[in-house]
């Protein structure tokens, strides 16, 4: 045994009265320090500081987290939506109420579309602001990064619902035959694949890639319309795809909610935020 | 707050980073040269950034939960990242901020993430940082002085029994950096941990000095105890540990 292993024990045994195996420990941690001319004082009472302070450990009461910490955590993130975002979704709310109102019932696809969009754009407004310094500031909570980026998502997708809700009633006053549900499906399925996708493609590729994913995905389905079957994502009820568009859909966003979730996972363990 | 950290990386810039270091408290400075580690250690306390392998202890509690029948680190246990959320204080690097809120409404919202929601702690931070000018200027259009003071004042929400500072002191006017440095010396039962370039100040306020470098501890301890095995004379206590990190570094080449 060296003579600083010694100094070591000695320090960790004599002046701080750990049992052998915290001070077998202790030593471990202590080798891994390499400072040639250290003085051998020097490091023993670095060891019997880290004694007292392993005995020390064991005697501090922890405070305690409450469930109000973590709601209260989760409602703060609806703070990130200004005042510009809620009025963004009212106009887009009303632009495809009016557009709907003048070309009829055949049209409610395009109503139908522009709810993804608002989920897509949503989505991606929270994540951009997540980024760099200030995405370090808010992953130092009582909550993981998980949540509070799926809280933000859940009120992205909420509002979505809430715009999707207000417009089903809207038509339904408009007298269409389509029954109400089939009508709120139509607007929420979308949205939740939309929303999804948007935060997927970020955590894993980027905010600029989950735009152009976002813009591509729509445009091809208000494009190809029907010919996508049963992945014509906003197909308007009657439609013979409709109900396994839905199914399809419901797969669609459920599989990208888990991958986003595994992504945020990982974000853990990377050095840079992975929405960068 | 007592914290301990045994904690291995392979992939932080380094070919592996290796940190065995108990903090109590007090001011413990850690310098070394650019990508050493300093940031990286910061932000692993902080838990913004997870070990391969190690364990982190925080007034006794492990912070990491482990991969089953392995000493792999698999994640932060949520209990304990709560406990620390409330106790902790992180003041990164300063960077562009891209959120589009307000100073006020930032600092509300960060006290909420962090459990200490109260509008009358915001508005003393805010008074004691000379934020009320700003209160309702966007955190991207701060100016670099307003940024660091926001970053130095948002640390201080939760009331820090462990505060970690990442280059406090880069780019401030003389008055705000006495004014930081000021508020570091004046919580002496906190434990502070200062990653800084600046000398000057580590001799300041720092009680301990920790040097790291190429992702490895090469020295801590005390100030004093620095000098000495530096063999610098304390009297004129920023150039000595200027001479005595030089003579450390120095040794350590060889």
């Amino acid at each position: 045994m060296s003579e600083r292993d010694k100094n070591i024990e000695n320090a960790i045994c004599d002046d701080a009265g750990l049992s052998k195996s915290e001070a077998a420990y202790i030593k471990d941690c202590l080798n891994a320090y390499t400072a040639p001319g250290l003085p051998e004082g020097s490091t023993a009472n670095l060891a019997a500081a880290i004694g007292q302070h392993m005995d020390e450990l064991y005697n501090v009461p922890h405070r305690r987290v409450s469930i109000g910490d973590i709601l209260s955590a989760v409602a703060a993130q609806i703070r990130f939506y200004n005042a510009y975002i809620w009025i963004a979704a009212l106009v887009i709310l009303l632009a495809g109420a009016v557009w709907t109102y003048n070309t009829g019932t055949a049209s409610v696809n395009i109503m139908v579309a522009m709810v993804p969009w608002l989920g897509s754009t949503l989505t991606l407004y929270a994540m951009y602001q997540r980024r760099g310094v200030w995405g370090e500031l808010e992953r130092i909570s009582t909550v993981s990064s998980e949540v509070a980026v799926m809280g933000r998502w859940v009120i992205a997708i909420g509002l979505d619902a809430a715009a999707a809700l207000a417009a089903t009633l809207l038509s339904v006053g408009m007298g269409w035959e389509s029954s109400f549900a089939a009508l709120t499906l139509s607007w929420l399925i979308p949205l939740l694949v939309s929303a999804a996708l948007s935060l997927a493609v970020t955590l894993r590729f980027g905010i600029s890639a989950a735009l152009i994913a976002s813009i591509a995905v729509w445009s091809v389905q208000l494009a190809a319309g029907q010919r996508l079957k049963a992945f014509y994502l906003i197909a308007p009820p009657g439609d013979s795809y409709w109900a396994a568009s839905r199914w399809v859909g419901l797969v669609l966003a459920a599989a990208l909610t888990a991958w986003a979730c595994f992504m945020l996972r990982r974000a853990d363990r990377e050095d840079t935020p992975s929405c960068e | 707050m007592r914290v301990a950290l045994d904690v291995q990386k392979d992939s932080a810039g380094y070919s592996h980073m290796h940190i065995t270091a108990c903090f109590g408290p007090g001011v413990t400075a850690v310098i070394g040269p650019n990508g050493a580690g300093k940031t990286t250690l910061l932000r692993m306390m902080a838990g913004l950034i997870l070990p391969d392998r190690g364990s982190y202890t925080a007034d006794g509690r492990q912070f990491y939960r482990y991969l089953p029948g392995s000493d792999a680190v698999a994640g932060i246990d949520p209990v304990s990242r709560m406990a620390l959320a409330k106790q902790l204080g992180y003041v990164p690097q300063s960077g562009i901020m891209h959120v589009s809120m307000r100073v006020k409404d930032a600092l509300e919202y960060l006290a909420c993430m962090r459990g200490r929601a109260s509008r009358r702690r915001v508005g003393q931070i805010m008074k004691q940082w000379h934020l009320e000018e700003a209160a309702h200027i966007r955190l991207a259009n701060l100016s670099p002085g307003q940024r660091r003071r926001f970053l130095v004042a948002q640390s201080l929400l939760t009331d820090p029994s462990l505060w970690l500072l990442d280059e406090p002191t880069a780019g401030l006017a003389p008055e705000e950096r006495q004014a930081v440095l000021g508020a570091i010396a004046s919580r002496p039962n906190c434990t502070a941990v200062i990653a800084t370039h600046i000398l000057e100040d580590a001799a300041a306020i720092a009680d301990r000095v920790l040097i790291m470098r190429s992702g490895r501890i090469i020295w801590h301890g005390q100030l004093q105890d620095m000098y000495d095995a530096a063999g610098c004379p304390s009297s004129a206590a920023a150039t000595a540990l200027e001479q005595a990190y030089i003579n450390i570094m120095h040794r350590n080449n060889r």
